[in-house]
């Protein structure tokens, strides 16, 4: 596999702030709406909310795979 | 007789990050400690003063400032360091309008639930500890732009960049937690 | 004179104290001078000493050159690592080294040190206990000397295990020295500091909480407490740098051909108790921010009237502490199975299942915490899960106890001393453990918790786990490390006051906590003196058999016979190198071969070494 460009990568990283974007948003309208009951949306909510920072911007991978 | 390295470059990246990472997986234990009593004092109590519209504008700013520090970090791996050190500039940037998105929130706090009493005792020791995280990361940012890392980035070695940057993101994954947990949950 | 000064101040120890006080000083002087400017009452002990021992203790790392290398690599691209390695002789035992074996006997020599402190107060206050009423203290003194003998031997076991693993990991895997040598200094040096606040903390009020330090008692106690309660946190974070050093050792400098399974039981030890400094740690070193806060800033963690539970601080205490007591002994079986093999020369007994009991205990071990709380008012609800978890737990600790004896069984035993203490461990650990049954069921706890019933069971489990394996492997490793036999016969002796002494001291205890001895009090009903006579002259024996280990080891460091590199014909690798090893272990790396165990195996080798070196035949048994 081929090292992907650095144009490349850095539109990634704007995938990737839109989708925390929309994260972020939709558990602020779930805390200032949902007046009983909100944190089992939002407990699930954290996991969109970490893993790709996880993922794409910690590179998590590297954890088990070695080679790079 | 003939020493040979036991460690090529290679590996010695590889051990860096397992450090790097053990070190982060043992630090989230402790926010993973800090959100148990949260939960455990207050239950998902929350009081009406909190200013959800500025926690959600502190998230936003921190997020972007992650998003900074990743186009830095990426740039300083493909050896682009006009742009690096332009992304990392505006991560400490975006990084020090969070903290004074904190101290506002803490002088509003210290007039609605101070930290004496259940509910400000939680707060301030979350974003405390937030906030401590905050300020070492920014120490290691600057450390990335002083002339020990520049000159390795020249001969292509980013890890210390890598570093840093990996620790700004798990800052940045805590708060992924505590936001919700103190200005939300109901 | 003026040479001897230059030396003094030479040495990092000496820099970094006198710099350490002056940071103390300025940061104290300035919180007073910025406390007066803001209109509140200058002196106020509490927050002014707490700015002191920040500044202080980064002054002092500061001074004592634990930053330097990191200055340097802010600031040029190839820092010089000047001043850092070939240092020879003793200075380099007082400054900052980076060479793992120069840590651990740092790490090893301070354990020691502290141990005789904690255990002089501990025969201090047997006297105490050895008749009812005043015999030579106060109720507030007794107290006192308890709470500093507790934590202080806490630490001490921390800081021990740091060292055999230190010492020990590097050379047993094939590595040169740890993954991170300078991170390695740093975590010893933060161990001075805390001994220093533990002691000075007895000029500030002391603390007489035990060494739990459970709120409210520990937000009401004197200065001494915030003392105890900082030195507490540097041990903690020096256990979790500590924690990372050896995870990444373990998993990257590996040898060639050394698998997992090929490890020594005592690198399986070291993978497991790292894996609990690392995330356990955390738990202690937060709650021990929150008791500073709630005194220092008032913030209401464990106040009931304003929503706190001290719950809270005693489920977070033993969430460390339980897993805590398992950075204690892990290390110690290690060494256990390290030396019976050898010894009886056969191999280990089940191999695979003590490497995984080794994990299966640190895992089990993190849902047990609540049997310290049975009688603390904790959630009903998890009263029993925990009594089934902690039973649980004994299975992997029993399957260890059972691969010794097998190990031993039919034998060509050797006796000499590392033997003879390894066998003393296990018989007193198999009682620690028995007694601490009726201590995991609900019921019967309930009755014995907070007696001595309590106390003789830990000090089984710790002397079991830590202390006498301590012994063990000073006995087996001495000639390695220098090169030197311990006097054999002042060991046996040693040996057997201490074993001797142990027991009359202890097994009174459980007799004593049955009938109604409560723990950490001064005084009792005088039907109890006859046994904690005993208990006080069992003491004595031991504090007898410390002073006989020290001056064998001063005496054979001194003039000891001269020993080989591998004295014991053992086959891990620490042995296939000259004795005291070469500075940086294995020139070239061995080459693993086979189980580290295979005594009696004709022909069975561990490992290939290179050619050149001290034990070119790399431990082979012979055919
Ligand atoms: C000469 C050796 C020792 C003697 C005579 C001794 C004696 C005692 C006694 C009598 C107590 C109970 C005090 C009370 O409850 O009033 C005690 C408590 C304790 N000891 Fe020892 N001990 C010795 C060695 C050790 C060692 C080697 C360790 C650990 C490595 C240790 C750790 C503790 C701890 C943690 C406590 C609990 C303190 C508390 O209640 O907070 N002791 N010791
Ligand atoms: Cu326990």
């Amino acid at each position: 596999m081929s090292k992907p460009s650095l144009a490349a990568k850095l539109r990634l990283g704007f995938y990737v702030l839109g989708a925390l974007m929309v994260v972020e948003v939709t558990e602020y309208v779930i805390g200032t709406r949902v007046k009983r009951g909100a944190w089992p949306y939002l407990a699930i909510l954290t996991l969109p909310g970490a893993l790709p920072i996880l993922y794409y911007f910690m590179h998590i991978k590297q954890l088990w795979h070695h080679e790079e | 007789m003939a020493v040979i390295a036991h460690t090529a470059h290679k590996d010695k990246l590889a051990i860096h990050r397992l450090g790097l990472w053990l070190f982060i997986i043992s630090d989230s234990f402790l926010f993973l400690g800090l959100l148990f009593s949260r939960f455990y004092l207050q239950g998902v109590r929350r009081p009406p003063e909190i200013n959800q519209p500025l926690g959600l504008a502190i998230s936003i700013v921190l997020i972007l400032s992650s998003l900074a520090a990743y186009r830095g970090e990426t740039a300083a791996a493909y050896g682009d360091i006009k742009r690096f050190r332009r992304n990392i500039l505006l991560t400490l940037g975006l990084g020090a309008l969070f903290l004074v998105g904190v101290g506002l929130e803490w002088s509003e706090a210290f007039r609605s639930f101070p930290p004496s009493t259940g509910y400000g005792t939680i707060f301030f020791t979350l974003t405390g500890f937030h906030a401590f995280h905050v300020v070492t990361g920014l120490l290691a940012l600057t450390v990335a732009l002083l002339p020990g890392q520049r000159a390795r980035l020249q001969e292509g070695n980013s890890w210390g960049v890598e570093a840093v940057v990996k620790y700004w993101h798990f800052v940045d994954v805590a708060w992924v937690f505590i936001f919700p947990t103190l200005y939300l949950v109901s | 004179m003026r040479k001897a000064i230059a030396v003094v101040l030479s040495l990092g120890l000496v820099r970094g104290m006198l710099v350490g006080m002056a940071g103390a000083g300025a940061g104290m002087g300035v919180t007073v001078l910025l406390r007066a400017a803001l209109g509140l009452s200058a002196w106020n002990p509490g927050p002014v000493v707490a700015i002191g021992t920040i500044t202080g203790v980064l002054a002092y790392l500061a001074g004592l050159g634990a930053f330097s290398y990191w200055i340097r690599w802010a600031l040029v691209a190839e820092p010089s690592k000047e001043g850092e390695r070939h240092r020879y002789g003793w200075t380099r035992y007082l400054c900052v080294d980076i060479n793992h074996k120069v840590i651990g006997i740092q790490y090893m020599a301070t354990s020691i040190l502290v141990i005789m402190v904690a255990g002089a107060l501990a025969l201090i206050f047997r006297i105490e206990l050895s008749t009812p009423g005043r015999t030579i203290m106060g109720p507030g003194l007794y107290n006192r000397f308890m709470s500093l003998h507790g934590i202080s031997m806490v630490a001490a076991t921390l800081i021990g295990v740091s060292g055999l693993m230190n010492y020990l990991l590097p050379l047993m895997i094939g590595a040169r020295d740890m993954a991170f040598p300078r991170l390695n200094a740093l975590s010893y040096w933060l161990i001075p500091p805390a001994v220093v606040l533990l002691l000075t903390s007895q000029a500030a009020g002391g603390f007489d909480t035990g060494w739990t330090a459970y709120p409210p008692l520990s937000i009401k106690a004197p200065l001494g407490m915030q003392l105890m309660l900082t030195a507490f946190y540097l041990v903690g974070l020096s256990s979790i740098l500590g924690g990372i050093n050896f995870l990444t050792t373990i998993f990257k400098l590996r040898a060639p051909g050394m698998s997992f399974f090929r490890m020594p039981i005592f690198v399986w030890a070291t993978l497991a108790t790292a894996l609990l400094q690392i995330v356990f740690t955390q738990f202690i070193g937060m709650v021990l921010i929150m008791l500073l806060l709630e005194r220092l800033l008032g913030l209401g963690f464990f106040d009931p009237a304003r929503e706190g539970n001290v719950l809270l601080f005693q489920h977070f205490f033993w969430f460390y502490s339980h897993p805590a007591v398992y950075i204690f002994v892990l290390p110690g079986l290690g060494v256990i199975s390290e030396i019976v093999p050898v010894f009886s020369r056969k191999p280990l007994f089940g191999y695979k299942a003590v490497a995984i009991s080794t994990l299966g205990i640190a895992v089990g071990g993190t849902m047990v915490w609540g049997h310290h709380m049975f009688a603390a008012g904790m959630e009903p609800y998890l009263r029993i899960p925990i009594m089934m978890t902690t039973l649980l737990v004994a299975v992997p600790t029993g399957v260890k106890i059972f691969s010794w004896l097998a190990t031993m069984w039919m034998g060509k035993l050797k006796l000499d001393t590392p033997l003879l203490f390894a066998m003393t461990s296990i018989a007193v650990f198999l009682v620690g453990g028995l007694t601490g049954i009726p201590l995991a069921i609900v019921a019967t706890d309930l009755d014995l918790t907070d007696t001595y019933w309590v106390v003789g069971h830990f000090h089984h489990t710790i002397f079991g786990g830590f202390v006498f394996p301590l012994m063990a492997a000073i006995y087996y490793w001495f000639p390695k490390v220098t090169g030197k036999f311990l006097n054999e016969r002042l060991g046996k002796l040693h040996w057997g006051i201490m074993t001797v002494g142990f027991f009359t001291s202890y097994l009174p205890y459980f007799w004593l906590g049955l009938n109604g001895m409560r723990r950490r009090v001064y005084d009792y009903d005088p039907g109890l003196q006859p046994m904690h006579l005993v208990a006080t002259v069992g003491g004595f024996m031991i504090g007898l058999g410390f002073l006989l280990l020290l001056s064998n080891l001063l005496v054979s460091a001194w003039r000891g016979a001269r020993a080989p590199a591998n004295p014991w014909h053992a086959q891990t690798l620490e042995w296939q190198v000259t004795s005291p090893p070469p500075e940086d272990n294995f020139p070239l790396p061995p080459q693993v071969v086979g189980s580290p165990y295979s005594y009696g195996v004709p022909g069975s080798v561990h490992a290939l070494m290179p050619p050149g070196g001290a034990g070119e035949d790399g431990g082979k048994e012979a055919t």
